[in-house]
């Protein structure tokens, strides 16, 4: 384009072009006059382009910024900056939302004569992003329903109560100790004691990395539970580590029962349980003598 | 009907408490049973809680005064037949219960009592 003369020879097929353009572009003078507008533009209001020229843009156009102080066009004269944004064009009683771009524009001089805006129907984005937000928070939601389910799993797992000898439980602890699974293990614990009548329960503590004092308060109260269930607790598997943590904690771990080893703690047990069936048998033999008398 | 019943076994006595047992009645208990430690030269006590569904801060309480009420008549004492969720529930609250001496059923009750007053006879 040379000069003007070109511009009114190419005038025809530039306004093919932009009437070719699938978004909508209008130029305002800066009253808001509309001096040109192609056709996508117009139709996304319902109108021909012949009907809009020579009118405010506000009055063919309604969106909460039309003729406000945030007017996309005023801005973009006033702060002589591209204005970009999204905003809902309201036409028949429905609301499209549109993404719009002001931008002044200016003579060969320089000086600011006009705006030019361009905007765009997207619905149909908005409705994508929609669907893959939604599609995003499923597979986030069913991941966290793995992971639950992956962690309820191992729950079951590392709490296992063996029965090992007759009368003599194991809780074999592997894995870090929360309050959950320390209330989970007692349970099941008790819940061992009734059903097999132990009278041990040896806990083992090699598989826990670490124990401070809430952990060692968990350990203890399982033991206090196991004590008010008729039975004894004995702890086993304290790393010299973990018992400088304890004994520097002082929960008060020093009243239980500790063996040094699994084997030692079950020959314990099973020594204890010899002792108590001759006291049984004796007691038994003294109630039948005192009764009888 | 009174909420509890005393068994006789010999030199030893146990106790069957029930459900609903009321602070008057353990008080009535309480009487009966120190009565009759006197009267039958009674050295053993086994408190059986099998039927007790909730065990409080009262009930523990109560069972605290009963052991130390029954050292001082030379006799001892012990609890049977907590019911796991009784023993969750005592956790939670923080109830040891450090001063009462437990076992898992009657027989193991008689050997642990047998236990102890073996070592309170021998020092």
């Amino acid at each position: 384009m040379q000069d003007l003369n070109d511009l009114t020879r190419d005038e025809g097929f530039l306004s093919e072009i932009i009437n070719a353009i699938t978004s909508g572009i209008f130029v305002t003078d800066p009253d808001h006059n509309i001096l040109m507008i192609n056709k996508p533009g117009a139709k996304m209001v319902g109108k021909r382009a012949g009907e809009c020229f020579d009118r405010k843009c506000y009055e063919i156009f309604s969106t909460p910024l039309c003729n406000t102080q945030n007017c996309p066009c005023r801005l973009a004269m006033e702060n002589q900056l591209i204005n970009q944004g999204q905003t809902m064009l309201q036409f028949n009683g429905q609301e499209i939302p549109i993404e719009y771009s002001a931008r002044p524009l200016r003579n060969y001089k320089g000086e600011i004569i006009g705006c030019v805006e361009n905007f765009i129907d997207i619905t149909e984005r908005l409705e994508k992003d929609r669907i893959i937000l939604e599609q995003k928070e499923q597979l986030i939601k069913k991941r966290e329903e793995d992971i639950r389910h992956l962690q309820d799993e191992i729950m079951e797992l590392s709490t296992p109560v063996i029965e090992i000898w007759d009368g003599i439980l194991t809780l074999p602890l592997i894995g870090t100790l929360d309050s959950h699974r320390a209330k989970i293990a007692m349970e099941r614990v008790l819940e061992a004691i009734e059903q097999h009548r132990a009278s041990f329960v040896i806990i083992d503590i090699t598989g826990v990395p670490m124990v401070d004092s809430e952990v060692a308060s968990h350990i203890l109260q399982t033991a206090n539970a196991t004590r008010l269930m008729g039975s004894e607790a004995i702890l086993t598997g304290v790393g010299p580590h973990i018992a400088q943590v304890i004994a520097q904690g002082g929960v008060g771990l020093e009243n239980l029962t500790v063996r040094g080893r699994m084997t030692d703690a079950l020959h314990f047990a099973i020594g204890q349980l010899a002792m108590k069936s001759e006291q049984v048998a004796r007691a038994i033999a003294l109630v039948r003598g005192g009764s009888s008398e | 009907m009174q909420p509890f019943s005393f068994f006789p076994l010999g030199h030893m006595l146990l106790v069957s408490i029930q459900e609903d047992i009321g602070d008057d009645e353990v008080a009535r208990m309480v009487a009966g049973l120190c009565r009759q430690v006197g009267e039958k030269k009674i050295r053993g006590v086994i408190v059986d809680l099998q039927n007790v569904e909730v065990v409080d801060s009262y009930m523990a309480g109560h069972l605290q005064n009963m052991a130390a009420g029954l050292r001082l008549l030379h006799a001892r004492m012990v609890v049977v037949g907590l019911s796991v969720p009784v023993v969750m529930t005592l956790t939670d609250f923080g109830i040891q219960l450090s001063e009462l001496d437990f076992a898992l059923d009657v027989e193991k009750a008689v050997a642990r009592l047998e236990e102890l007053l073996y070592s309170d006879r021998h020092g």
